[in-house]
């Protein structure tokens, strides 16, 4: 199989054990006598373990390894789970998803001092194991262990006539040498070399059945002067790992060819080939470091891009295929057959129309996943902070098996996140002020996700303070956004929570804390073609409430003519149609057209002057405004005509030949669009992005 | 219990502070010089027994070769009767003196000391 190919189911299944590792270990210290969990836990862990292995990531297997030991003792409960250990556990899962990072980047997996610090602190775990070993009950005098032999003798120990290779040789009487490994660190340079001293000294490892006393027994006559160490090594076997996972110059200086300062010169020496290439005046320096730029996005983007799909979900498409293969054969013979009448050829065409939408939406199914991974990764954030901040909370996920589209839950992470964090931080109260409102200690912060009317509707509720309209309005006053006479409703002041700089305050209390991060939310979620609002009680809590579309690869659109082009308004953010033949339009000095909606004033973009389209309207156009709404704010876009609402396959803009090309002279223009597509008669159109359009309109702030 | 290291190794036959073969053995008797030699080509023989008793006086061979010997030595090990730790740690030492040199040996009694005590790398 091409490596690659391998490196990438890798990270898949890898990214998947990690995330249900994470999720069990907050379970079990919810629970610490939950059986099944450990079981999972453990079994993701070796799982993880062996798949890195047969890659030859061997930070990632050493790591793993370590902890899996400390897991098997959990397991037989001879070591019970504590905060401590799960942190430390969960610590091990961070580090295990930076190096599958590197993994995916190409980038060598090294163990950093915060692994070796973990390596160190999960061996102290298995301390007690190894010293309960030593003294070999009586019961385990004859079982089969591997033991691990550290020898050094005394320089004269040649002169006195007792060669260390007697001592290898008669170990060889009662164990099998699994491996001999001769350190020859201390080896002087030839010249300076006492050849009748001993500067050698070795490390063994043997496996045997025979008692512990047969194997002292050979080193009776050197007890005194050399420097012997048994350790018994059969429950973590770490030194054969070791080996296995050394690499050439470590192996070099265990076997004696090198010294350690001639391997750390000869990788001083060592040079890449991006280097090389250099050196030799054959690629400028800034092209390798955008080469390399490119493949560390593509790799990422192409392990983003991988998804698992049910094998029903395969099966239709199949099923559908071999359907639309038949229909096209009756279409093809009722097309080239000057027998068949015009009724049949067309119940043949609408018979092809038919499985053509089943297959669109089965392949569109394909790529929805259930949100479950996206909340299973925030318990871990809750856990954490909540520990951070001493505060109790409990984070409950409802509605996890709703499926959306796997870009979407990749983007839509982020701004949860931020949701979360500033609903414990900020949301909720400490254990003390929820004791003395009459609420239970512990915070309760809940994620719901549900379809609703063709969207997903995503809540993230918390039953916390909930916020002050009155402190927002005070706040809005003095950074300038208001004035003291403007009577703002509860919503339209917590609209306010969105807008950039509005967190920035120095005055840290509800109020400040809840705008952080808020402005970069609601741009997030309008990317993916969504909107966000907030509900919230002062003392009884707060709701986020997200709105997306299913799917970001297929949207309703309203198709309109602006000159002589088609362009697509996704449906989602129209409001409502108005024809300025029977709605007022005005000019205000410095405020530009405004349009009377029932008492509404809204400001109109001319999309012909946006685009700086010729305006080709003729007299069959009848010019409307269609008001659209983006992020809380309403506007209406004056088009030429609209041509109807049809479904819309959205290609990106690169991939649609000379559009790109045609935009790329004015970068404005391409922020008001945010891809393309292709129409029935091959034509291209443009699909607007309508924050875009706000934002070259208005500008952030205003 | 097997073992890799025992069945290569005569344990019993062998002189004070070394292992030699039963073939060797007899040779050894036939008053087989001990000491280092260059030949024409410019390849370093040992010969004779690389122990404790003799790695002084080898040194001192070795050290007079290795001042006026190129970096890409040959050292012949074929000759090697009995070998022991010292006699490896005099061999490495000067393999690393002239890391280019190649080493190499037609006899098991080198093969099988370097493996017992896990240094056949000097033969690399």
């Amino acid at each position: 199989m091409d490596p690659r190919v391998l490196t990438e189911i890798f990270l898949t299944e890898s990214d998947e054990l990690v995330s249900e590792l994470e999720k069990s270990l907050v379970l079990l210290e919810d629970n610490p006598s939950d059986d099944e969990a450990i079981h999972r836990i453990f079994r993701s862990v070796h799982t993880l373990k062996s798949n890195a292995g047969m890659l030859g990531v061997e930070g990632l297997v050493r790591l793993a390894h370590v902890a899996e030991n400390v897991l098997s003792k959990v397991r037989d409960h001879e070591l019970g789970v504590d905060h401590f250990l799960i942190t430390a556990l969960l610590k091990s899962v961070d580090q295990f998803r930076s190096m599958l990072s590197c993994v995916a980047q190409g980038v060598p997996v090294e163990l950093d001092a915060s692994a070796a610090e973990l390596i160190e602190a999960f061996t102290k775990y298995l301390e007690p194991l190894s010293t309960k070993a030593k003294p070999l009950p009586a019961t385990t005098v004859n079982s089969l262990r591997i033991l691990r032999i550290d020898m050094r003798f005394p320089e004269d120990v040649l002169l006195t006539g007792q060669d260390p290779s007697f001592l290898i040789l008669d170990l060889t009487e009662v164990s099998d040498v699994l491996s001999v490994t001769a350190n020859l660190d201390d080896l002087p340079d030839f010249s300076k070399l006492n050849p009748e001293r001993c500067y050698v000294a070795w490390q063994l490892v043997i496996q045997t059945d025979r008692p512990q006393l047969e194997i002292d027994g050979v080193f009776v006559f050197v007890a005194d002067s050399a420097k012997i160490t048994i350790t018994d090594i059969t429950r973590s076997n770490s030194r054969l790992d070791e080996l296995a996972s050394k690499k050439l110059g470590e192996l070099l200086i265990d076997e004696g060819c090198v010294r350690r300062e001639d391997v750390a010169a000869a990788l001083g020496q060592q040079k890449r080939i991006g280097q090389v290439l250099v050196d030799c005046g054959a690629v400028a320096p800034n092209a390798i470091e955008r080469v390399l730029a490119k493949q560390r996005a593509a790799r990422q983007i192409r392990r983003n891009t991988s998804i698992r799909v049910d094998t029903d979900k395969l099966d239709n498409l199949v099923n559908l295929v071999g359907e639309l293969a038949v229909s096209l054969s009756h279409v093809s013979h009722a097309t080239r057959d000057k027998s068949t009448d015009l009724t049949a050829r067309l119940t043949a065409l609408e018979a092809l129309e038919q499985i053509g939408r089943e297959l669109q939406s089965q392949v569109m199914s394909v790529r929805m996943v259930p949100i479950e991974e996206t909340f299973g990764r925030f318990k871990r954030l809750a856990r954490d902070l909540a520990h951070e901040l001493g505060k109790h909370v409990v984070l409950e996920t409802f509605g996890d098996d709703t499926e959306l589209d796997k870009n979407v839950t990749e983007q839509l992470a982020d701004p949860l996140k931020h949701m979360i964090r500033n609903a414990i931080a900020h949301g909720l109260e400490t254990p003390e002020e929820r004791v003395r409102a009459r609420k239970g200690d512990t915070g309760r912060i809940q994620l719901r996700a549900a379809h609703r009317q063709g969207h997903v509707v995503i809540e993230v509720s918390d039953d916390g303070r909930g916020i002050d309209p009155e402190r927002i309005h005070r706040k809005a006053v003095r950074l300038g956004l208001i004035s003291e006479r403007d009577r703002l409703s509860d919503r339209q002041l917590t609209e306010l929570l969105f807008r950039p700089g509005f967190s920035t305050a120095t005055e840290v209390n509800d109020i400040s804390g809840r705008g952080v991060g808020l402005d970069v939310v609601r741009k997030n979620i309008a990317d993916l073609h969504g909107h966000v609002e907030i509900d919230s009680t002062l003392g009884v809590g707060t709701t986020f409430r997200i709105k997306l579309p299913l799917t970001m690869a297929i949207i309703d659109g309203m198709s309109v003519r602006v000159g002589a082009d088609t362009m697509t308004i996704p449906l989602t953010s129209v409001v409502e149609l108005l024809s300025p033949r029977y709605s007022k339009v005005s000019t205000f000095e410095g405020k530009g057209e405004l349009v009377d909606v029932r008492g509404e004033f809204l400001p109109v973009i001319r999309l012909s002057e946006v685009f700086e389209v010729a305006n080709q309207s003729t007299s069959a156009d009848d010019p409307t405004i269609v008001i659209v709404e983006t992020s809380g704010r309403r506007f209406g876009v004056l088009v030429d005509r609209v041509l109807g609402m049809d479904q819309t396959v959205v290609k990106p803009l690169h991939k649609t030949f000379g559009v790109a090309r045609r935009l790329d002279h004015n970068y404005q223009i391409l922020e008001a669009v945010s891809g393309a597509t292709i129409l029935g008669d091959g034509n291209v159109a443009l699909i607007l992005d309508v924050p875009g359009i706000e934002r070259m309109a208005f500008g952030d702030l205003q | 219990m097997t073992n890799a290291a025992t069945d290569l190794v005569s344990p019993t036959i062998g002189i004070p502070g070394g292992i030699v073969d039963e073939q060797t053995t007899l040779t050894h008797d036939d008053e087989l010089s001990i000491g280092v030699e260059v030949d024409d080509a410019g390849e370093i023989r040992v010969l004779g027994e690389v122990t404790i008793h003799h790695v002084a006086a080898l040194y001192v061979q070795l050290k007079a070769i290795a001042l006026g010997h190129s970096v890409q030595a040959s050292l012949n090990l074929s000759a090697v009767t009995a070998i022991d730790t010292s006699g490896v740690q005099l061999l490495v030492a000067f393999k690393r003196l002239h890391p280019g040199t190649v080493v190499h040996s037609s006899t098991h009694v080198v093969r099988q000391f370097l493996e017992l005590v896990g240094m056949t790398t000097l033969l690399l």
